[in-house]
């Protein structure tokens, strides 16, 4: 290993690991009575008895189970019904070209987008209402529904594009397309042969992602803030509130709280384990039925159910966002302005400085290191690829919240550095996974030619295998710029309020108040992953018609 | 203008004016960042012409760090302390509890309010809450900056004859179920909501001035979660889930999903009516015996880092300059703290000139603010609620 | 008695023909080959046979299976097997799983264990029942990948270069095999292959440039 190689390899991992550690130990001291700046320095389990009673605990850490399981298993059923139906026989070409758009919105302004769809004034309320004669909208409750249905559907529609592209890939990897023709060849129908053969061979494979959706849905607080219950709310959110508790000595049972939802999620993230085998044991020995007619409708009620989603959430924002006066149950607004926009451009437009700064920053940072990684020292090895999702898998209210003082102590400050460092710590693995899997898949004798051909390391990288390699980067970058969009809880906490990115200001907004300034936060969140992946996608494009050339 | 910088002119020569001069001078060029409260663009708005003004008058840069919840940069501060990192915040809004706590754990400066040159023109002698903070004294920790009333709205489309007691709003909710609803305490406004049910339900409300140790707790509330336990399955969503706030509840006002909704500001109403946030039917009113009313401050952190110029920025809050512009309904209409009657001339006219809609109340229709309970009621109210209603 | 018949089969990427009007006829227990350069369409005309145009490509023609159209069929129904280059067993289910995924889901448990008992038995594989296909030799899946075929009791049989991958040796020793388990159970095969030794002694056609000739 030469010196820049050990350079990037210990960079990459100081970057990740440093963070990981402190956050779980500046955590773990607290929820066992360690916080000294509070006189508390009584070791013990006291923080936890303090935990286990306070007001609906046991009713949060339940809702939490069943919402995040809910989620996760529909997000997981409907894209494998998606894939059996759709895209294994190349149907739903239109979905499939607007899958990585879709995951490239996060995750709160898709949730403000639902509203169109759920909310008791959204449009088919709305459509109701017009048909009914009535002029208040009704009381049922399809949003912030005391069961967390909604924050649950949310999720679950959310996830399926991630899960999708993470099967498709895995379905063209493990080369399933020829398989399944053989199955069809011994006499099996399309949903017959599926279930047998695809699914076994996907499960294992997807493990890991399907763990980080899993882990997520259990621990995320943006959506959960905007679409969950109140009555209570997920656990995730009453850490989250606890933490910012004006009663400063509530952060014991919060960091308490942190690591018992890491526990919950570790024993979701177990419990799969022993599910998957439990799935694929039914898939192998089930006798499925030749047609399953009722699955192909499903499935295509799922596809139009995402499309419209994802269309009528950004239609419902746009209205908004230039709605001056829209009451219900009118369709569309009554009189338009701009002056939601302008009104609060002193908040908008710093905040897409400092969004794209950050973001920017972590996504060029992470490609770097992980450029540097991969040439240097090659794939990481068998035992070091779970160390990737470990912080994809902890809960952010977990272990993030005592990071940024520790960050600031060690002269990286609050703001900008310290919401870089936090975002890598996100963006890092996704990039990693992704330009591992395009370095894995460019031909090795390229690069043999061209070290031939030139003899030397630098001009074989810049001529040939970087510019070959130039669109995988591209959207690497893309991906690694949307993740770091959508972090709400890592920004948070490191910014000490100084900087606000588009998502911090959604979020703060759509706790209540104007709907029409919420839509002007929440578009712009959904807009600017959405333009840097049109960017992206037109660069790697022009790159590729230049290589044809 | 001419007539504030008289003013301060005075203020200084009478206050230590070579003190206070100092503190201008440390203060030129520091950057002061003020965690406010972000949430309205109005107020965003305000602070921002605050910036203006101070950057032109003391060559000062004001940051307006926008938070969602004091209470996050409270513990922003805690965690500096812990850790001993430089401070991140100088100047920030704050009242209530959030004051009692930051004050009880060492986290604010001072004390240093009493001796900005604008003191002097706060309404000490008829405004209690200005240095007595929901029963906390202030000890000059925090500098008063404007007042609040708790005020109800509704779409007088809808509605006829608002309920002008908790009493008149179980029947009002009895009748109209599902249009009824509060914030959800620990909200500020859910927990004042559960205030003024104290105030309206207890035969003693003398023992809410008191701190809520020295009582049983649960024996004097009982007549609130006995009111509440009537007034909840009527409520919106049958009581099993709240807004989170009262911006949220203006929405849904609008909407028509609630038929009422309340505000701090007596003069809220008018300026969503203005900006088409809310239909030009709805009226604000309030209740029969009165309604609590408190002022919220801005205090420094004890590890400000730009102290003296939070001092100059929140003398400058309290000028006359920068209070007319606040109680103005077109650019905020936050009432006063200053003593209107003993300004000069101008600028009680500049006071007097600002118009009140007919969607928002005039300080003759505020009848008598009833004072904030004891801080330490804040904690039981939310404590109380939360064990009754948040489990299931 | 099965047989094998395609009539005017003609295939089409857009306007432009792969290759027209093909006919021939295969006979039960004979085994036919198709000869002719790389991409020149005999994968097209299997795909054809099977049912698997991809969607760009445009098919004509009957194909006769015992004198009956199969042309509307989906691929399951067609009664069709195929042997291709790569044995394409299933990964993740052993030897014995991958038979049984094979077997029509009417045969009785004790027929079915008998069944590929004997058939693995008659390849000289017994004993690996219990192996995942990784753990054999190309030999033997290979031979896997025919008897799952029969399995499924084809009419018909396509063999896609089933011996491309395999040394000298042991691709004499399966082809042998190979066509003697067909002619056992009177099965019609259609053979493509590049190789002259494969396809000795059968009756040959050339697909050249969108002809089609006897060789």
């Amino acid at each position: 290993m030469n010196v820049p190689a050990r350079l990037f390899s210990s960079l990459f991992w100081a970057a990740f690991l440093l963070p990981i550690i402190s956050g779980v130990v500046l955590t773990l001291l607290p929820a066992f009575g360690w916080l000294p700046v509070l006189n508390q320095q009584q070791l013990g389990w006291h923080i936890w008895q303090q935990l286990f009673i306070q007001p609906s605990f046991w009713a949060a850490s339940g809702l939490t189970w069943w919402s995040g399981w809910l989620a996760t298993l529909a997000s997981l059923f409907i894209a494998a019904l998606l894939l059996q139906y759709g895209f294994a026989q190349q149907r739903f070409a239109l979905l499939s070209r607007w899958l990585s758009a879709m995951l490239a919105v996060p995750h709160a302004a898709y949730a403000l987008g639902l509203f169109a769809l759920l909310a008791a004034t959204g449009w088919p309320a709305r459509i109701w209402a017009l048909g009914s004669g009535e002029q208040l909208p009704p009381q049922i409750a399809l949003t912030q529904d005391p069961y967390g249905l909604s924050l649950a559907l949310t999720l679950a529609l959310r996830e399926v594009p991630f899960l999708l592209l993470m099967a498709l890939a895995a379905f063209r990897t493990l080369n399933l397309a020829p398989l399944l023709r053989q199955a069809r060849l011994l006499g099996y129908g399309e949903p017959q042969a599926f279930w047998p053969v695809v699914v076994p061979q996907l499960l294992p494979v997807l493990r890991w992602p399907i763990m980080v959706v899993l882990a997520y849905n259990l621990g995320v607080v943006d959506v959960a803030l905007i679409t969950g219950p109140s009555l209570p709310p997920t656990l995730a959110v009453m850490v989250h509130q606890w933490f910012v508790d004006p009663d400063l000595t509530m952060r014991l049972v919060a960091a308490a709280g942190g690591i018992w939802l890491t526990l919950m999620i570790m024993l979701a993230c177990a419990l799969w384990w022993g599910i998957e085998k439990l799935i694929i044991a039914i898939c192998m020995t089930r006798q499925w039925p030749r047609q399953t007619f009722g699955f192909a409708w499903l499935a295509k009620l799922s596809s139009i159910l995402l499309l419209t989603a994802w269309l009528l959430g950004a239609a419902w924002l746009l209205f908004w966002a230039f709605a001056r006066r829209w009451r219900f149950p009118d369709l569309w607004p009554e009189q338009w302005q701009l002056r939601s926009w302008l009104r609060t451009s002193s908040d908008w437009w710093p905040a897409l400085v400092d969004t794209l700064v950050v973001g920017v920053a972590s996504a060029t940072l992470a490609l770097v290191l992980v450029i540097g990684l991969l040439e240097g020292v090659g794939q990481l090895k068998r035992w070091q690829r779970p160390l990737l999702f470990v912080p994809l898998i902890l809960p952010q209210v977990g272990f993030l919240f005592f990071v940024p003082g520790m960050l600031a102590r060690i002269g990286i400050g609050y703001g900008y550095g310290a919401a870089i460092t936090l975002h890598l710590l996100f963006v890092l693995p996704y990039s990693y996974l992704l330009l591992e899997r395009a370095y894995l898949s460019l031909n090795l004798q390229y690069e043999q030619h061209a070290l031939l051909l030139s003899k030397s390391r630098w001009r074989a990288l810049w001529r040939v295998k970087w510019p070959l390699l130039a669109p995988a980067f591209a959207s690497v970058f893309a991906v690694g710029f949307s993740v770091s969009v959508a972090q709400y809880l890592a920004t948070l906490y490191a910014s000490a309020g100084r900087i606000e990115t588009i998502t911090t200001l959604t979020v703060s907004a759509a706790g209540g108040g104007d709907r029409r300034l919420i839509a002007v936060f929440a578009l712009l969140q959904w807009l600017l992953p959405f333009l840097v992946f049109l960017v992206m996608a037109w660069v790697s494009h022009w790159r590729s018609r230049w290589q044809r050339a | 203008m001419k007539n504030w910088i008289a003013a301060a002119g005075l203020a200084t020569a009478t206050l230590a004016g070579a003190q206070w001069q100092e503190t201008l001078d440390a203060a030129k060029g520091q950057t002061v960042y003020f965690n406010a409260w972000g949430g309205s663009p109005l107020i965003n708005e305000y602070i921002d012409w605050v910036g203006e003004q101070v950057e032109a008058q003391y060559d000062i840069e004001l940051v307006h760090v926008k938070v969602g919840d004091i209470a996050d940069s409270i513990s922003r501060l805690l965690s500096e302390k812990a850790t001993g990192a430089q401070g991140s915040i100088d100047l920030m809004w704050i009242n209530g509890e959030n004051f009692a706590n930051a004050k009880a754990n060492d986290l604010l400066h001072g004390p240093w309010a009493e001796e900005v040159p604008h003191y002097s023109l706060l309404d000490l002698q008829n405004k209690a809450t200005l240095t007595i903070d929901f029963s906390v004294p202030t000890d000059g920790y925090e500098l008063p900056w404007g007042m609040a009333q708790l005020v109800f709205q509704y779409d007088s489309e809808f509605v006829s004859e608002p309920p002008t007691s908790m009493a008149q709003l179980l029947a009002f909710a009895e009748a109209n179920p599902g249009r009824v609803s509060y914030p959800q305490p620990p909200n500020f406004y859910g927990t004042t909501f559960l205030k003024q049910v104290a105030y309206e339900t207890l035969a003693d409300t003398s023992v809410l001035q008191q701190p809520a140790s020295q009582v049983d707790t649960e024996q004097v509330l009982a007549p609130v979660w006995q009111y509440l336990d009537a007034l909840h399955p009527h409520l919106w969503r049958g009581g099993e889930a709240f807004p989170a706030n009262a911006p949220q509840m203006k929405q849904m006002l609008n909407d028509g999903e609630l038929l009422l909704s309340l505000s701090f500001n007596p003069n809220d109403a008018q300026t969503a009516v203005n900006n088409g946030e809310l239909p030009e039917s709805v009226r604000s009113y309030i209740h029969q015996g009165g309604t609590i009313g408190n002022t919220h401050f801005v205090a420094i952190p004890f590890n400000a880092q730009s102290e003296a110029g939070a001092q100059v920025v929140a003398n400058f809050l309290i000028s006359p300059q920068a209070q007319a512009r606040k109680a103005d309904t077109q650019y905020w209409g936050d009432p006063t703290v200053l003593n209107v009657a003993d300004l000069d001339a101008a600028t009680k006219q500049a006071f007097n000139n600002i118009e009140v809609g007919p969607a928002a109340l005039t300080s003759e229709e505020l009848s008598a603010t009833l004072l904030e309970p004891h801080a330490s009621w804040v904690e039981v109210l939310e404590s109380q609620w939360a064990e009754r209603y948040l489990v299931r | 008695m099965h047989s094998l018949e395609l009539q005017n089969v003609t295939t089409r990427i857009g306007e432009q023909a792969l290759f027209s009007a093909v006919s021939l006829t295969v006979a039960a227990s004979e085994v036919v080959a198709v000869m002719g350069p790389s991409g020149v369409g005999k994968s097209t005309l299997l795909n054809h046979i099977l049912g698997m145009l991809p969607a760009d490509i445009t098919g004509e023609g009957s194909v006769l299976l015992d004198g009956v159209d199969i042309g509307k069929l989906n691929t399951e129904h067609r009664g069709i097997g195929l042997v291709a280059q790569d044995d394409w067993l299933f990964p993740h289910m052993t030897v014995w799983q991958n038979l049984k995924f094979a077997q029509p889901k009417s045969m009785n448990r004790q027929d079915g264990q008998a069944q590929i008992t004997q058939y693995l038995s008659e390849a000289g594989l017994l004993g690996l029942e219990k192996h995942l296909p990784s753990q054999l030799s190309g030999g033997q899946r290979q031979r896997v990948a025919v008897l799952r075929m029969l399995m499924a009791q084809p009419k018909a049989v396509l063999l896609d270069e089933p011996f491309s991958k395999l040394d000298q040796q042991l691709r004499r020793d399966f082809r042998h095999w190979c066509f003697s388990v067909l002619a056992e159970r009177s099965l019609p095969a259609l053979l493509v292959s590049h190789d002259p030794q494969d396809v000795a002694g059968l009756r040959c056609w050339q697909l050249d440039k969108g002809d089609w000739h006897h060789a």
